[in-house]
């Protein structure tokens, strides 16, 4: 992205390229505001065919924005996006429409976790950040904003002490709704990538929000909570804690579960691996392990791989990356479509981050396709490529 | 079961990256019929969504300009 741009300062003359752009900026600029006064999203049966139209509207008055190239993308912009960002309505439709989206991909993620095990997505299990430092993140202000409504509405139960009550039960169970929607927004996706609704400590935030949600849930089973106190100081829980929150699975383990699964976060995340695995990787008398085998080097434009006996070495232009294989079934795994190299620690896994602006799917395929010649074999899942590295016992 | 028209749904559908859709691709030979009409409709819902590409490509430029913003 550059940091600068002539039209963006007090030019004199501006060249004819510069006037080119100011002139696209404000064609956009005043189509987007004939449309946000057409927009009308009213409620009831006329909603979704409203916002369906308003959608297809937007989706033209966007096209000049689209054409603007990267490296013009300077504060004036910016200041665009912000605008009709502030704007209610169309606001409205494009949250709409990221729910209907993220309501389908929540159906289909049920779905695969019925046909095939669900991933526990591990590529948010190494997020760190403080909440307690991030007090305008969207979530932490959302929640305390929720916070306030729901206690002056818990306040006024007439039927009872804070705590009991029908109040006190539509407290919890708003509380739940909130935590629920906020949850099912984090797991949307676009291009293959989590979408940055949700930043990483607003993700840290809603976990930490759900345990404590959660936490209530162990006052009735004292010798559960004895043991949840112990495991909890383990630094490791709340991370793995986290991942679980934030993976989105369709039936996901209750507190109590988490703990009695010996309580420590490792061995939830491990569990659920291992769950994984065995579906995906059938038991069927190979040993898998990534050892003793040739190195196999493939190179495909700018990215290669190279598998040695012990360690993998990506390379893509000037970024170069060498990892050591954790013996843990032995996969290597493509998980999130961006660049960088990560290893996954908590399951003892290693996801290759690509960007997908460099590298189509297509090609990575073609890629895992040449590695897979050299004894090993490829697996297509929902949450990306995986490939593994065979040799027979 | 018409396999022909899920397999058209997944590929036109704009909800699904290239490799989730040779994920569900990939699964239509392990599902049963149940899971089949599921996946048609939940498919066949999302088909009605105008997730267009420029509203996908919009919403990328939002993260982008939202990051400087904040």
């Amino acid at each position: 992205m550059s940091g600068s741009n002539p039209s963006s300062q007090a030019s004199p003359n501006p060249s004819p390229e510069d006037n080119d752009r100011q002139v696209q900026i404000d064609t956009v600029q005043k189509e987007l505001q004939e449309l946000k006064t057409a927009i009308e999203v009213p409620e009831g049966s006329g909603r979704v065919t409203a916002i369906n139209k308003a959608a297809e509207e937007l989706s033209n008055a966007m096209k000049p924005i689209l054409s603007l190239s990267e490296e013009d993308r300077n504060e004036k912009e910016v200041a665009l996006i912000k605008e009709i960002l502030n704007d209610s309505k169309v606001e409205t439709v494009l949250r709409d429409l990221i729910e209907r989206v993220g309501t389908s991909r929540t159906d289909l993620q049920g779905l695969a976790a019925e046909v095939n095990a669900g991933d526990l997505t591990n590529e948010l299990a190494a997020m760190e950040g403080n909440p307690e430092n991030a007090s305008t993140s969207f979530v932490v202000s959302f929640l305390a904003n929720v916070d306030s409504v729901l206690k002056k509405f818990s306040s006024n139960d007439s039927l009872g002490e804070r705590g009991k009550g029908f109040a006190q039960m539509m407290h919890n169970a708003m509380s739940q709704f909130v935590l629920a929607t906020l949850e099912k927004f984090s797991s949307i996706s676009f291009f293959g990538q989590k979408a940055s609704l949700l930043s990483e400590v607003d993700k840290m935030a809603l976990a930490k929000r759900r345990l404590e949600e959660d936490r209530a849930t162990l006052d009735v089973y004292p010798a559960v909570k004895k043991k949840y106190k112990e495991s909890v100081h383990d630094p490791l829980f709340f991370k793995a804690y986290s991942a679980w929150i934030v993976a989105q699975k369709v039936e996901r383990p209750t507190l109590i579960s988490i703990v009695n699964s010996n309580g420590a976060p490792s061995t939830v995340a491990s569990n659920a691996e291992a769950e994984k695995k065995s579906d995906v990787f059938p038991d069927d008398g190979i040993e898998r392990i990534v050892s003793d085998g040739d190195d196999i080097k493939v190179v495909l434009g700018s990215l290669s791989i190279n598998l040695k006996k012990n360690d993998v070495l990506f390379k893509s232009g000037d970024l170069e990356t060498k990892c050591n294989f954790v013996r843990s079934n032995s996969k290597l795994s493509v998980q999130k479509i961006t660049r960088g190299v990560e290893e996954d620690t908590v399951a003892g896994n290693f996801k290759i981050f690509v960007d997908d602006n460099f590298f189509t799917f297509d090609e990575l395929n073609e890629v895992f396709d040449k590695v897979k010649e050299g004894n090993s074999r490829k697996l297509i899942t929902n949450t990306g490529i995986y490939l593994e590295k065979i040799v027979t016992a | 079961m018409d396999i022909t028209q899920i397999k058209s749904l997944i590929t036109k559908s704009r909800i699904l990256t290239d490799a989730e859709r040779a994920y569900w691709s990939a699964s239509l030979s392990k599902m049963n019929g149940g899971q089949m009409q599921r996946l048609e409709s939940i498919l066949q819902k999302a088909e009605q969504i105008p997730w267009t590409q420029h509203i996908q490509q919009f919403f990328s430029i939002i993260t982008t300009a939202a990051e400087k913003v904040a």
